[in-house]
């Protein structure tokens, strides 16, 4: 990259909290974010218990089409807006917005409640479990006409643009639970190599709904659990008692742009893009993540970066508490910091798994780490010791960070990792 | 001085053939790969028809697990791209990189049928949902396979972005290639979307042309009495390196990908902007990235959806950049041939062009008979016409504004 790419401002709606700020800080408090699912009757499922955003509503956003947003889309948009209206950018943006790129990285939607309702009950009668298709023309009028523009993958990018009048490049990228950080890092390319000037990045997930759930209990990813148990330590990264993760909903916005943009728009810059790598290793199976692809992304990112692994004061881990991706990580982590060690940190303890956006409300969260030198302390006691590995702990969570470097990965061999430099506001 | 990116390989499943020579023949003669839909029992839907591939193709190959459609679309591509090009003895598997347009893959007919059984209203059945049922759907099971088995490593990214994804896709692989970021970049795009439900709801919008007596006879662009598209699916697939690269390893080179624009409508979800500012912006952006004057563009294939706002609109935006040149430039969309790709059309009309440059012809818009006013551009009609171009242009445009065109050129070496 030729410019230096800034973070100069920072959106985010999850269970724990609608601003970084109260994300960050209802980690440091121990809070989690797990519940009873209430979006649909889960109780037959071996898991019941998600990271819900209760009373979720865009009404007070007061955007015309709302009606064309499935819940995903919703969040995203609350996400966006959070972000551009706490940093002044829809006002301040205005002579850049010609220039101004937009990248979105969800996940893949599966069909809605309401699209199987709906062919359910055209293509089916009386008991009969076989769908006859050719009766979707008799009745073609039963289909809502907005529902295929429901589905459409740019839905957010669409109400990106129109709210703030961005009519550069739109990016609609999905490289698996990768996407938030892959779309990230090209971002802060395109930004680097004076393709474009800004770009508002964001990602969004939304599994809680019946089918899609019950898609995800079948990966092995996610635990079980009973409704008696406390919700302080069912998601625990790193500890050989993990049993599996669990899901949660949200959405993450960042606003990048070339720093001499934000310098002289007033924008704080909340921190820098030093470097990254996106990578893919196959392991045996879709769900196997082979350690070589952790220490592969993360010593490219190095290199790239033109840095030593001394130079990061803080990783923030993928960890989802999926027993042999976290081993994975670990060992890939010391492979790469084998004459030295490093701080490390694992977001999903508290927030659980949300596929793309994990990344990216990772490099959130290690930005309000950096900006007001405290990090988040694993949710749990029980990470062994390790000799490459300094866990962040109550005790030692203050610190000064220059360099943090954020780790995301997810099912296919999918690995990306980016190093993200102090910015200029700094906060106790 | 920037490094020339071009294309090394190129492999199709396409409604006009699997075969280049055989593209480029029907392409020449005008010949329509619109069918009436057989896979299914389409019953009173008004549309019965669509530009399909001969599937027949993908079946004697072994697939790596259970496939759809989509999947055996996609990997037998990649197995054709791949498999025969020796890459791995030139490039490590991180500097090979994915780039391809494609879409959630939501709503197949055997999806809905096996949800069926599984979803009761809001409550999940108590059996277990059989993943390998469902993975296919998803964009990163597809590329896990084509990674594990074709030494892939580097990322692997799907582009989301409806029709103008595989433009998208191709515009940034070159972008990745000529920022050295790759060594080589499988891109382009696949689709099909030929299912009941996608047909229904494109129905319910209006999007698409009812069924003609003759269905040969549907999607007539920049005509009068143009009504709407025809959907079609398929998988193409180029192979991009860095001109240099290409020739140490003796690659065969198609063309050069020169240039690449793209944009945001921010102004509907399902139309084109009311001043096309979007089209507008993608093509002023690519021809600008290419670095060559207007007069250059010898040929434009045209997004031509045969609708009736998105025909007039790309009209508007070609006069708009192009002025007074608009007059002289040959244009034609030859989504009246093979009917709209959806998020693989980008990379449909790519391999056009790149036909169109490689054999001397401008191909046809097949069923213009009657002028718009509206449209009053020069739209090759019906019959190919001999032409030796340089350098063309396509575009590619999505629901939901999204915004794509390419600058691609004859290859010249140095």
């Amino acid at each position: 990259m030729n410019s230096s790419v800034v973070i100069s401002a920072m959106g985010c709606i999850t269970p724990l909290g609608d601003t970084p700020g109260e994300v960050h800080e209802a980690m440091l408090q121990g809070k989690t974010a797990y519940s009873a699912i209430t979006q649909f009757d889960a109780s037959a499922c071996r898991c019941s218990t998600g990271g819900e955003i209760p009373d979720f509503s865009i009404r007070e956003l007061g955007i015309s089409g709302s009606n064309m947003m499935l819940r995903y889309n919703k969040l995203q948009m609350k996400a966006a807006y959070q972000m551009l209206n706490d940093y002044g950018l829809m006002a301040s943006m205005e002579n850049h917005a010609m220039n101004c790129a937009v990248y979105v990285a969800n996940h893949p939607v599966n069909l809605d409640p309401e699209t199987l309702r709906i062919i359910r009950s055209i293509c089916s009668s009386g008991g009969e479990q076989h769908m006859d298709f050719s009766r979707l023309g008799d009745q073609l009028h039963q289909i809502p006409p907005l529902s295929g523009v429901k589905q459409l993958t740019t839905v957010p990018s669409h109400f990106i643009a129109k709210t703030t009048g961005a009519h550069g490049p739109g990016n609609l990228y999905c490289n698996s639970d990768c996407g938030g950080i892959t779309a990230l890092l090209s971002a802060a390319r395109a930004i680097g190599n004076g393709r474009i000037e800004q770009a508002i990045v964001s990602a969004s997930f939304s599994p809680f709904s019946a089918h899609e759930f019950r898609w995800w209990l079948e990966t092995g990813l996610i635990r079980s659990t009973t409704l008696q148990e406390s919700t302080g330590e069912l998601v625990t990264p790193f500890s050989p008692l993990s049993s599996g993760t669990l899901l949660s909903e949200g959405a993450g916005a960042i606003f990048l742009e070339k720093e001499e943009i934000a310098q002289r728009n007033g924008r704080p810059i909340l921190a820098r893009i030093q470097g990254g790598a996106s990578l893919t290793v196959p392991g045996e199976t879709y769900f196997a993540l082979p350690m070589a692809g952790f220490a592969m992304t993360l010593k490219l990112a190095l290199t790239r970066a033109g840095l030593a692994p001394d130079a990061i004061d803080l990783i923030v881990c993928n960890a989802p508490s999926v027993a042999a991706w976290d081993e994975a990580e670990l060992a890939g982590i010391s492979t790469v910091w084998n004459s030295s060690s490093v701080n490390a940190a694992a977001m999903k303890g508290y927030l659980g798994y949300l596929g793309p956006v994990s990344g990216l409300l990772d490099v959130i969260l290690a930005v309000q780490s950096m900006n007001s030198h405290t990090a988040v302390p694993l949710n749990h006691m029980s990470a062994p010791p390790d000799e490459r590995v300094k866990w962040v702990r109550p005790e030692n969570a203050d610190m000064n960070m220059e360099r943090t470097m954020v780790n995301s990965a997810g099912p296919g061999g999918a690995y990306s990792a980016v190093i993200l430099g102090k910015g200029d506001i700094h906060s106790r | 001085m920037r490094s020339k990116v071009v294309v090394t390989g190129i492999s199709a499943i396409t409604p006009l053939g699997n075969r280049l020579e055989l593209i480029t023949a029907n392409l020449r003669a005008g010949h329509s790969g619109i069918k009436p839909i057989e896979r299914y029992q389409v019953g009173s839907l008004p549309v019965k028809h669509a530009a399909m591939i001969d599937d027949s193709v993908l079946n004697g190959i072994r697939y790596p697990a259970p496939a759809n459609l989509i999947f055996k679309l996609f990997y037998s591509c990649v197995k054709d791209l791949l498999e025969s090009s020796s890459l791995e003895r030139y490039y490590a598997p991180e500097r090979i990189h994915m780039m391809v347009g494609t879409d959630p893959n939501t709503s197949t007919s055997e999806d809905l049928q096996y949800l069926y059984g599984y979803v009761n209203e809001e409550q999940p059945a108590s059996e277990p949902v059989e993943l390998e049922k469902l993975l296919p759907n998803h964009p990163s099971y597809m590329f896990y396979h084509a990674a594990r088995d074709f030494g892939i490593g580097g990322p692997c990214i799907a582009n989301f972005g409806t029709c103008a994804a595989s433009a998208q896709a191709i515009g940034d692989a070159m972008l990745t290639l000529r920022e050295g970021d790759a060594d080589a970049v499988i891109t382009g795009g696949v689709s099909s979307k030929l299912d009941p439900m996608s047909l229904a709801r494109l129905c319910r919008l209006g999007a698409l042309e009812p069924t003609k007596a003759d269905c040969r006879e549907n999607c007539s662009p920049f005509d009068l009495n143009r009504n709407g598209f025809t959907i079609g699916e398929g998988s193409v697939l180029f192979l991009l390196e860095r001109e240099e690269d290409a020739l140490r390893r003796h690659a065969p080179i198609y063309a050069e990908i020169q240039g690449y624009g793209s944009s945001l409508d921010g102004y509907s979800i399902t139309d084109p902007h009311e001043s096309s500012l979007g089209m507008i912006l993608s093509m002023e952006r690519a021809i600008e990235d290419a670095g060559v004057p207007l007069e250059a563009i010898g040929y434009i294939n045209a997004h031509g959806t045969g609708t009736p706002k998105n025909d007039k609109h790309e009209t508007q935006a070609v006069k708009a950049v192009f002025g007074s040149l608009s007059g002289q430039l040959d244009i034609s969309s030859t989504k009246s041939m093979h009917g709209h790709l959806m998020t693989a059309a980008g990379a449909m009309e790519t391999l056009v062009t790149i036909i169109s440059l490689c054999n001397g012809f401008i191909p046809p818009t097949v069923n213009y008979r009657t002028p718009d006013p509206q449209c009053d551009l020069t739209y090759t009609p019906n019959v190919a016409k001999a032409a030796d171009i340089e350098t063309a242009l396509t575009n590619s445009f999505g629901m939901g504004g999204q915004n794509a065109s390419l600058v691609l050129a004859k290859y010249k070496r140095g």
